[in-house]
């Protein structure tokens, strides 16, 4: 299994498993980022935009042990 | 609608019938065009020839949610070019209801004032009030409302813009009556102050809203723009919950916070300053606290707050993503409270937060203070109202701080200091800073939304030109840009939208060709003043920051295809000026 950092930025908190802003999440490898976008229901039609690693990534990226998923709805500042 | 024109020179005031064409022409693009036509593009900022223009837009009051911005304009004292800035607010309602799409204010008081310009549903008139003078924004504001009326709208500068300081902004009077709302960026304040004016005071006006040219039409566009509105997250849930701080966090995993003086793109102390932290403390504090709020009547989005102290009192209104971020982690600061402190005092004084956020990080670059010194930070920017040679330099901004203190780290471009969209961790913005004709303006096109890799340095530029004539044509119709992550599902609902009040026939490509033609007045304008250059400072290319090892590498010729003639077309042609 691999071990996953996944951030529920802002309203995103409420996909999350435990409804903890963090959580570290098992996967079995081999994983994509769009299954995980999918085992937490997190509709395709949110707009959620996702940052592995600080970098924007698209469903098929493989994750591997350690990453870091931002999971995020893009606001403006003020 | 009219323009009242404000001669401080001879304390004539006209009001002028709009002219012919302009039904449609407000906000940005109405202060692009009196700039071309009206002000010598190399006059001096802070002289008798330079203009300052309040418009609105050509939707304000007319039901449609969200177009109460104003708009304040002029060559600008930072940037030495033309310069928008835009708030929210009360005061373009209330222009609006007193018949004025914009007010022009020319000329410079010779003597007594200073003076403020009040514009009652009686009368419009100059009044000598001596006992403003060197009052911080808000007991300004609180004198002003004595003697004019608690209702009345309010633009007011602080001790900054009297002592015309670069950094100066206009601050504008919310649906609470506190002068929160800023026209921030660009020495706007200074040029105020400049002509011998304090404050603009309008209304209370209670005229009926005047007949729309197709109410049924319009009643359909506005149902469908709220429905977006409540189907869009961002705007039904985010803005509301957690503000444009909401963003702080996201920017922060990205790698474009800026942090310690622009030296790392993450601090990593963000989860105390985040919008989820700002939102819970508001909640736990009760009181006069809030979230959620309305800073403009028509508002829907609600992205303001009020943050409290610990014993619910408000502190500051709003607490705004870019000011914690410049006041905070940028200057190594990781509590809110002092945060908020900062920003009050920042507003009383009447200077940029930004702007002041990036001269206090180059200070603390400089060794002269320690990053995290909250206490010393609230000193300094006590320093800029009370007129200090210390607070001088750092009330005109990021560049002359570092002119003066020898530094030539200076992370502006065009005299303005950047906001806090770090340009090595989104690089989309390096195209923003470096090619807007506004200087290092977020607001000119954040690319932090868009679908986009945002450590790759090439391939921004055409996206990033499309979007600074979207936010362009925004700004023009005095439009919250908060609107887009909903409206810009459908751009041809602001067609729509301006048809259904102004009886107008504009097409769906409206809104970009609004945008288009005044990026082109604005380019013009800058041309013949001589404001440059559109790059980046050299050290953003050669120092990467942490925790990405990014540098500022947008390929030159993308950056130079910018403002190629094929996409822009002839630029207008501006008056020829004779030397004073």
């Amino acid at each position: 299994m691999i071990r996953v950092s996944v951030i529920f930025h802002l309203t995103l908190a409420r996909y999350s498993p435990n409804g903890a802003r963090s959580e570290v999440i098992e996967l079995a490898p081999g994983h994509d980022l769009g299954a995980l976008l999918g085992q937490l229901g997190i509709p395709p039609t949110l707009g959620a935009v996702v940052l592995v690693n600080g970098r924007r990534a698209g469903s098929g990226v493989i994750l591997q042990d350690q990453d870091r998923v931002d999971l995020m709805l893009p606001l403006t500042g003020g | 609608m009219h323009v009242l024109r404000v001669d401080m020179t001879t304390q004539k005031i006209t009001c002028e019938p709009l002219p012919d064409g302009w039904e449609l022409v407000g906000g940005r693009a109405l202060v692009a065009k009196v700039l071309c036509s009206e002000v010598p593009p190399q006059c001096e900022p802070l002289g008798a020839y330079n203009r300052l223009v309040l418009a609105v837009g050509p939707l304000a009051r007319s039901g449609v949610p969200c177009a109460e911005r104003l708009s304040a304009g002029a060559k600008s004292p930072l940037t030495q070019g033309i310069k928008e800035s835009n708030a929210g607010g009360v005061l373009g309602y209330q222009m609006a209801a007193a018949g004025m799409r914009a007010i022009i204010i020319e000329g410079r008081a010779v003597h007594g004032g200073p003076y403020v310009l009040h514009c009652s549903p009686s009368e419009n008139r100059l009044v000598p009030v001596p006992g403003l003078s060197g009052r911080g924004v808000y007991a300004a504001t609180r004198i002003l409302k004595a003697e004019f009326g608690d209702n009345a709208a309010v633009a007011v500068i602080g001790p900054a813009g009297e002592f015309l300081m670069a950094g100066a902004g206009i601050f504008i009077t919310d649906t609470d009556g506190v002068p929160g709302r800023a026209c921030g960026r660009g020495g706007l304040g200074a040029v105020m102050g400049a002509k011998g004016l304090k404050a603009v005071v309008v209304g209370p006006h209670r005229a009926p809203r005047p007949r729309t040219a197709d109410p049924a039409a319009l009643r359909a566009a506005i149902a469908e723009f709220l429905g977006m509105i409540r189907d869009t997250p961002q705007t039904a849930h985010a803005y509301p919950t957690y503000g444009t701080a909401g963003s702080l966090g996201p920017i922060n995993a990205l790698g474009g916070l800026p942090t310690r003086n622009f030296t790392a793109g993450s601090f990593e102390q963000a989860a105390a300053v985040s919008g989820e932290v700002l939102r819970d403390l508001i909640a736990s504090r009760g009181g006069q606290g809030k979230s959620g709020h309305r800073c403009m009547p028509g508002c829907v989005v609600k992205c303001s707050n009020v943050f409290p102290d610990a014993d619910g009192k408000p502190v500051v209104a709003p607490l705004e993503y870019e000011t914690i971020a410049m006041l905070g982690p940028n200057l190594g600061i990781a509590d809110l409270d002092t945060i908020a402190q900062l920003n009050h005092l920042a507003n009383d004084v009447g200077v940029d937060t930004i702007e002041a956020g990036v001269a206090l990080g180059m200070l603390m670059g400089a060794g002269r203070l320690a990053f995290g010194d909250g206490r010393g930070a609230l000193a300094l920017m006590k320093e800029i109202g009370e007129g200090t040679v210390l607070g001088r330099v750092l009330g005109n901004g990021a560049a002359i701080t570092g002119r003066v203190l020898g530094i030539t780290r200076i992370p502006a471009v065009k005299g303005q200091g950047f906001p806090a969209h770090e340009p090595r961790g989104i690089k989309g913005m390096i195209s923003t800073y470096a090619l807007s004709p506004m200087g290092a303006d977020h607001t000119a096109a954040v690319t932090f939304r868009a679908d986009m890799d945002h450590h790759r340095g090439a391939g921004h530029t055409a996206f990033n030109r499309t979007l600074q004539v979207r936010v362009a044509g925004f700004d023009s119709l005095g439009m919250c840009l908060f609107v887009t992550p909903a409206i810009g599902k459908k751009p041809a609902l602001m067609a729509d939208l301006i048809n259904a009040v102004h009886g107008t026939g504009v097409g769906p490509e409206y809104l970009m060709e609004l945008g288009k033609e005044t990026l082109k007045h604005e380019r013009a304008f800058n041309l013949a003043a001589g404001c440059g250059p559109d790059r980046l400072p050299e050290f953003m290319a050669e120092e990467a920051i942490p925790p990405f090892n990014l540098v500022a590498d947008a390929p030159g010729p993308e950056l130079e295809s910018f403002w190629e003639p094929d996409f822009w077309g002839p630029l207008p042609v501006l008056p020829r000026w004779s030397k004073p």
